[in-house]
């Protein structure tokens, strides 16, 4: 299944990745333009409320990175649709959504100091996204610890499942406790009428779109990245067992230590080759 | 307008642009190392 699923992608690239990046430009352009010049300012926030094109895009995109990481996650661990594609997908998007999450922060922390007064605070929303932030920084540094592919694989899907557990906590959060962070402006429970004037509420949803785009995008590039790295581990693998192999006397011949005939080796004679060069 | 309207665009569209860019070079960097010559492996094995 994942195999069929990585051809299918792989057809519909190039072309259909240069068209994702191209609206994803031309749409995060129109919401600048858009979120800058042609929004009306809100009656108590001013211009401020201008941040609300960047800050709810952002932190929905890390959300929605986070989600595929954990469902890539659970299709990693389910023995019928185990595969590597679901590992590099997932450690893929997590590392976008650690971005993202990053961006979150920063953003709400520039909205935070005029609107709070402060740069930071221990508040409910704020804390439980710095804890996302540290689980899935923790999630990315736990593959970088484990060498064998299957254990890593099998590890960090563990952990970004655990991980995956503190997105409805930070999204509920305002709800949950009293905070200085404001309720949901359009995720609200039921959705019902969220609060923003229409050009507002065109302006958020494009914004949305383009930050969804461009994660779409970044995760299209990143993947490739993680299966070039996953050959270069697989190629540096197979010339450290090559030259171990030599090391050992493997292909010094019938004399050698190990290269006589019903060795199990490289028979007689072989030199030792790398098995991707077979 | 508001400096801090401005530094939340600028710190987004600039972290996103260098973390764009990043993503390029390694993937170049890694086609070099595999053997792509320069071309675009992962693509050309997967067309």
């Amino acid at each position: 299944m994942a195999r069929g699923v990585a051809t299918r992608l792989s057809r519909v690239e190039p072309v259909a990745v240069r068209a994702v990046g191209a609206l994803a430009l031309a749409s995060l352009a129109a919401t600048v333009v858009l979120g800058l010049w042609f929004t009306p300012e809100d009656q108590v926030m001013g211009n401020l409320v201008r941040l609300l094109y960047v800050h709810p895009p952002v932190a929905w995109v890390a959300y929605l990175a986070f989600g595929v990481t954990a469902a890539c996650s659970i299709a990693y661990l389910w023995p019928r649709t185990r595969s590597p594609f679901w590992d590099r997908l997932g450690a893929a998007s997590a590392e976008i959504g650690v971005v993202f999450c990053a961006l979150t922060l920063a953003t709400g922390s520039i909205w935070g100091r005029p609107t709070w007064g402060v740069w930071w605070t221990w508040d409910a929303r704020l804390t439980t996204t710095a804890l996302l932030l540290a689980l899935f920084a923790g999630y990315l540094a736990i593959r970088r610890v484990t060498v064998d592919p299957a254990a890593r694989a099998k590890r960090s899907a563990v952990v970004a499942l655990v991980a995956f557990a503190d997105v409805p906590i930070v999204h509920m959060s305002v709800l949950w406790w009293r905070t200085l962070h404001q309720p949901p402006t359009v995720f609200r429970p039921g959705f019902g009428d969220p609060t923003l004037a229409t050009p507002m509420a065109w302006t958020l949803l494009l914004a949305f779109c383009a930050f969804t785009l461009a994660y779409v995008w970044l995760l299209a590039h990143r993947y490739r990245v993680a299966v070039l790295e996953a050959r270069m581990e697989g190629e540096g693998l197979e010339l450290a067992l090559a030259e171990r192999r030599a090391e050992a006397g493997y292909g010094e011949g019938p004399g050698g230590i190990e290269g006589g005939a019903g060795s199990g080796g490289d028979g007689p004679g072989q030199a030792p080759v790398p098995v991707g060069a077979r | 307008m508001n400096g801090y309207v401005e530094a939340g665009y600028a710190v987004t569209l600039a972290t996103l642009a260098l973390y764009a860019g990043w993503v390029g070079r390694r993937r170049r960097a890694l086609n070099r190392a595999v053997g792509g010559g320069g071309a675009d492996r992962y693509t050309a094995e997967h067309r």
